[in-house]
């Protein structure tokens, strides 16, 4: 599998497909809305999805951010 | 003359130490103060008078007796996401607007248990994100006070109060704070305890003091911060002596101004003002280099931010996702998007997290602290929710929260203080941070400032004209034991 910045972007459908998935029946304008907002935040979304963390140390976990404020702003 | 509510914390306790003024007709003036400008700067929700009167009086009966705590008799206003106990709560939402708590939130019995005296419940964006239509700026009423804390900032700069606490998660105590041209804090993450305020998003959420003057905020923060075991995020370290300190010389601090990021977009007129700022400090004996932040090039903050949001407000509101019409209209939006937050997402960017970090502790091995815009333009008009830098309009929420959100990722201290005044005359505001748990620093260069600048004693013209309304003797003698005033979430112009 290769990775790709997206070239297209989510429509309708593929957010009523994910919220049927989930059991919500959202209202066509309520998922309009929420559309325009991904659409405006994809492309900060798509540099984030493309940030490269690495698998080998020095490895980050959500609680090495904890970790690091608990220490005063560097690791122990 | 000069009223008691126009007088900061440390003066009014000077005054009380002194028995040239009571606790009673320091509370008296703030609630006049209230009664007079609020219908016109609506930060207040619900107003806590009988009570009110009631705590001041004992205040003023233990100043008597010796009994005085750090701050006996001091007026002040929560956040309505702070819980308190007997007094509705609402989040700035009709779903909980009959919301009254059994028990108040860790920071609120702190502040009672130091003698403060609340006196009123303020104005929030709905559960500190949806939208709040009725605060205004006090320099500007046709202008935002921004938000979420829109309440607690225009509160403290219209002299209602000496001292509101917010809460911040993208840059809701800084941004009220620079647009309201007073002193807004955000500690360190986890400095101060979070248990009975309602989350936006645990990962990033911070409480903290809103004042006048640094050494306000130093006096308050000294109150509010240390570990709480119920605070699952709680920080176990001692609190500093932020007062003690306050005094010490900046003479060798070395303060960068970052190269990326910060002042990539940025007013000229607030970059100027920043950069002034840094050398006011630098005449004081500072040092002062440009430090540069590279992984922002490369992580965009606003993506951390803003999925982390997304991600936790879905879970946090999970269990009314029923009573959705129930939410404000912003508020909807949002939480409808934040159903589409994959895992994925949100685990990347609390693990990206960690990447601005690293450059802060770059950073932090050259200089000892920061100084950044709080926010990158002045208020804007409530009909045109824009952020102006130069002649470029952006949609406000694309650009507000981007000085700001990178320091509750990160989960530095920073304090923002007022700067200078734009063409218009709006104020400036500006931030310093420095390493986690170093608030004290924070403190001392902005006291440094602001004993040498007079920006922070500025008065808005709606609190300058008040003076002579109390100078002729206007005075109200029928007021309610407690005013609940509605709460509005419709905005005329989306900020969302």
């Amino acid at each position: 599998m290769v990775r790709k910045l997206a070239t297209t972007e989510p429509t309708e459908e593929t957010l009523r497909a994910m919220a049927v998935d989930r059991g919500l029946d959202i209202e066509p304008e309520r998922l309009r809305a929420a559309l325009a907002m991904h659409v405006k935040f994809r492309h900060e979304l798509d540099q984030l999805r493309a940030v490269r963390l690495e698998f080998l140390p020095p490895y980050i976990e959500p609680a090495t951010a904890v970790r690091w404020i608990e220490n005063g702003g560097r690791l122990p | 003359m000069t009223e008691l509510a126009d007088l900061s914390i440390s003066e009014l306790l000077d005054e009380f130490r002194a028995h040239r003024a009571s606790p009673s007709e320091a509370v008296e003036s703030c609630l006049g103060r209230i009664e007079r400008l609020d219908g016109r700067v609506n930060a207040v929700l619900t107003w806590l008078v009988e009570r009110a009167t009631t705590q001041a009086r004992r205040s003023t009966q233990r100043w008597m007796t010796g009994q005085a705590g750090p701050l006996e008799g001091i007026p002040y206003g929560l956040k309505d996401i702070i819980a308190t106990a007997g007094i509705r709560s609402t989040g700035g939402s009709a779903l909980y607007k009959d919301n009254v708590p059994l028990e108040s939130a860790t920071l609120a019995q702190r502040l009672a248990a130091a003698g403060g005296v609340l006196i009123a419940k303020l104005y929030t964006f709905e559960f500190a994100a949806g939208s709040n239509a009725t605060t205004s700026n006090p320099w500007d009423l046709d202008r935002w006070a921004c938000g979420s804390s829109s309440g607690s900032g225009a509160a403290v700069a219209a002299r209602e109060m000496p001292l509101s606490v917010g809460t911040d998660t993208g840059g809701s105590i800084i941004g009220p704070a620079a647009y309201c041209g007073i002193v807004g804090v955000k500690a360190t993450f986890g400095r101060v305890p979070r248990t009975g305020i309602m989350p936006l998003c645990w990962t990033l959420d911070h409480a903290g003091p809103m004042t006048r003057s640094a050494l306000d905020a130093a006096l308050a923060l000294s109150v509010m911060a240390g570990y709480d075991p119920k605070d699952p995020s709680s920080g176990q370290r001692p609190v500093d002596d932020y007062v003690g300190g306050i005094d010490r010389t900046v003479q060798g601090v070395r303060i960068g101004l970052p190269t990326d990021w910060f002042y990539d977009i940025c007013d000229p007129e607030v970059e100027a003002a920043c950069r002034r700022a840094a050398g006011v400090l630098q005449d004081l004996g500072a040092t002062v280099v440009e430090v540069p932040l590279p992984s922002t090039k490369i992580v965009h903050p606003h993506a951390i931010e803003l999925t982390i949001i997304y991600a936790e407000l879905a879970s946090n509101h999970d269990v009314n996702l029923e009573r959705l019409d129930e939410y404000g209209p912003e508020f909807q939006k949002l939480f409808i998007r934040s159903q589409f937050t994959s895992a994925d997402d949100y685990l990347k960017a609390l693990r990206a997290r960690h990447l601005l970090q690293l450059d802060f502790q770059d950073a932090f091995e050259r200089v000892d602290a920061l100084i950044v815009p709080g926010m990158l333009s002045t208020a804007p008009r409530h009909d045109h929710l824009v952020a102006k830098i130069g002649d470029t309009e952006y949609p406000l929420l694309d650009i507000a929260s981007r000085p700001t959100a990178i320091m509750d990722i990160v989960g530095v201290p920073t304090l923002c203080f007022p700067v200078g005044f734009d063409s218009l005359g709006l104020p400036i505001g500006a931030q310093v941070a420095a390493r986690p748990y170093d608030e004290s620093l924070c403190f001392r260069l902005a006291h440094a400032y602001q004993k040498v600048t007079d920006f922070h004693k500025a008065v808005p013209p709606l609190v300058q004209d008040d003076a002579s309304v109390v100078m002729a003797g206007h005075r109200s003698t029928t007021r309610p034991a407690i005013l609940e005033k509605p709460i509005v979430t419709a905005t005329k112009d989306s900020v969302w």
